[in-house]
């Protein structure tokens, strides 16, 4: 095991590379970011991530630092060692979470959102008419999507 | 682990239960929601360690075999963890690999960098495009008000919080929409979010006015506690757009790091 301090702004992970390490944030905030670089999640203190080393396994995320951080650095086999039987369901506990933030995170696409707004507004009374002219405050393509949404509900 | 033979149509488990274990498909198929989880796949994983209910019923499409686990079966047996461990790795790099197509709206969000978004925003202004889905979101119909601002103002004072207290919050509102830079107009918002937070107890109309502050008056000193507050609220509503605040105010306030847990 070996402890790293690094710089806010630090890349841990970059994405499409297995990782060679897997870490434990010891100190500060680390960030997990999509392929666009959306935040998704974040690391807590004295949890792993980078744990797609212990399987040979290709990182999609892109993981930094956006704090000054610490973390323990193991070797995949090291880390193995090391988890008892507790710690094998934390680790556990932590990816789910990751996983429900993330599709959490994607289904809130704009589409549904409009949905939600539009059963609002139909369950409100409001008439076909003024939820039409909703679409007038948006951009081109929201616009777009939002009139698709609405043909939907057939208003 | 307990095996378990399933009939198709059988249901494993009902919207809104806790599940008390979770399973890997042997053989067969499973309806979670709209998605199909196939043989070879873990259902139930994330609510089960969780503690969440399930947000939909999980119903075999398929006469099948499952394999139950709980706890003991993958605390205790390390080929057993190894393979649920992988198989939870592979799901969230699944998830993050095929993210580029999904388009998240929010304000914050660089999903204005979207290509679709993007040439808006260059368009109108990336604030008029925020503003846009916001009011689209909130579900708030701003009333009239008068196009002078003493005129505007006067309406504004005379609604009172007794007589109708979200009138009361929507006045003040729509003033600041339309003066942003009137000498009254923060204080109007800040009474707006007041309003909307400690006497509504309305946590979605508080976001609203919350992002709004933020929008307008970033360089106050208000924003702290706005954001703090903006976290708090989307933290609790388990909204994940609260990282994106939590990540500007540590941006903003560095120092703020030792209060995360607190917020948390």
């Amino acid at each position: 095991m070996r402890s790293l301090d690094l710089p806010p702004g630090s890349v841990i992970i970059t994405p499409e590379q297995v990782p060679d390490s897997v870490y434990v944030l010891k100190r500060g905030l680390v960030g997990i970011f999509d392929k666009l670089e959306r935040l998704m999640t974040i690391v807590y203190r004295e949890e792993p991530f980078g744990l797609e080393a212990l399987f040979g396994m290709k990182s999609f995320m892109h993981i930094k630092a956006l704090l000054p951080i610490e973390v323990e650095t193991y070797e995949p086999s090291e880390f193995k060692e090391n988890l008892r039987p507790n710690m094998r369901l934390d680790a556990l506990r932590v990816l789910s979470r990751r996983l429900w933030y993330v599709k959490r995170r994607y289904n809130l696409t704009s589409e549904e959102r409009m949905r939600d707004v539009i059963r609002e507004m139909l369950d409100e009374g409001i008439s076909s008419g003024e939820i039409s002219a909703m679409a007038l405050n948006l951009s081109v393509s929201d616009a777009l999507a939002f009139e698709r949404v609405r043909g939907e509900f057939g208003v | 682990m307990e095996e378990m033979n399933v009939v198709s149509g059988q249901t494993i488990f009902k919207d809104g239960e806790k599940p008390s274990f979770f399973f890997l498909i042997k053989d067969g198929k499973f309806k979670v929601g709209s998605e199909t989880f196939p043989a070879g796949s873990f259902v139930a994983l994330v609510e089960y360690f969780l503690d969440m209910e399930m947000s939909s019923d999980v119903v075999a499409e398929s006469d099948g075999v499952i394999i139950k686990y709980t706890d003991s079966d993958v605390s205790e047996n390390e080929e057993e963890f190894e393979k649920v461990l992988k198989y939870a790795v592979e799901s969230l790099n699944a998830s993050l690999a095929g993210s580029v197509d999904k388009v998240v709206v929010s304000d914050l969000e660089k999903s204005v960098d979207v290509a679709k978004l993007a040439e808006i925003a260059e368009e109108i202004g990336e604030d008029e495009l925020l503003s846009a889905l916001e009011e689209m979101v909130s579900l708030q119909k701003l009333p009239e008000i008068p196009g002078d601002p003493e005129k505007a103002k006067a309406v504004v004072e005379m609604v009172s919080k007794e007589e109708d207290i979200i009138k009361y919050a929507l006045h003040r509102i729509a003033f600041v929409k339309k003066f942003p830079d009137r000498e009254e107009s923060k204080e109007y918002l800040m009474e707006a979010l007041r309003t909307y937070m400690d006497e509504l107890e309305d946590r979605y109309g508080a976001r609203y006015v919350a992002k709004l502050v933020i929008l307008l008056y970033p360089d106050d000193e208000i924003i702290r506690d706005v954001l703090r507050k903006l976290v708090k609220i989307l933290r609790d509503s388990k909204d994940p757009e609260w990282f994106e605040y939590l990540e500007r105010l540590l941006v903003a306030f560095p120092e703020e790091e030792v209060r995360i847990d607190e917020i948390s």
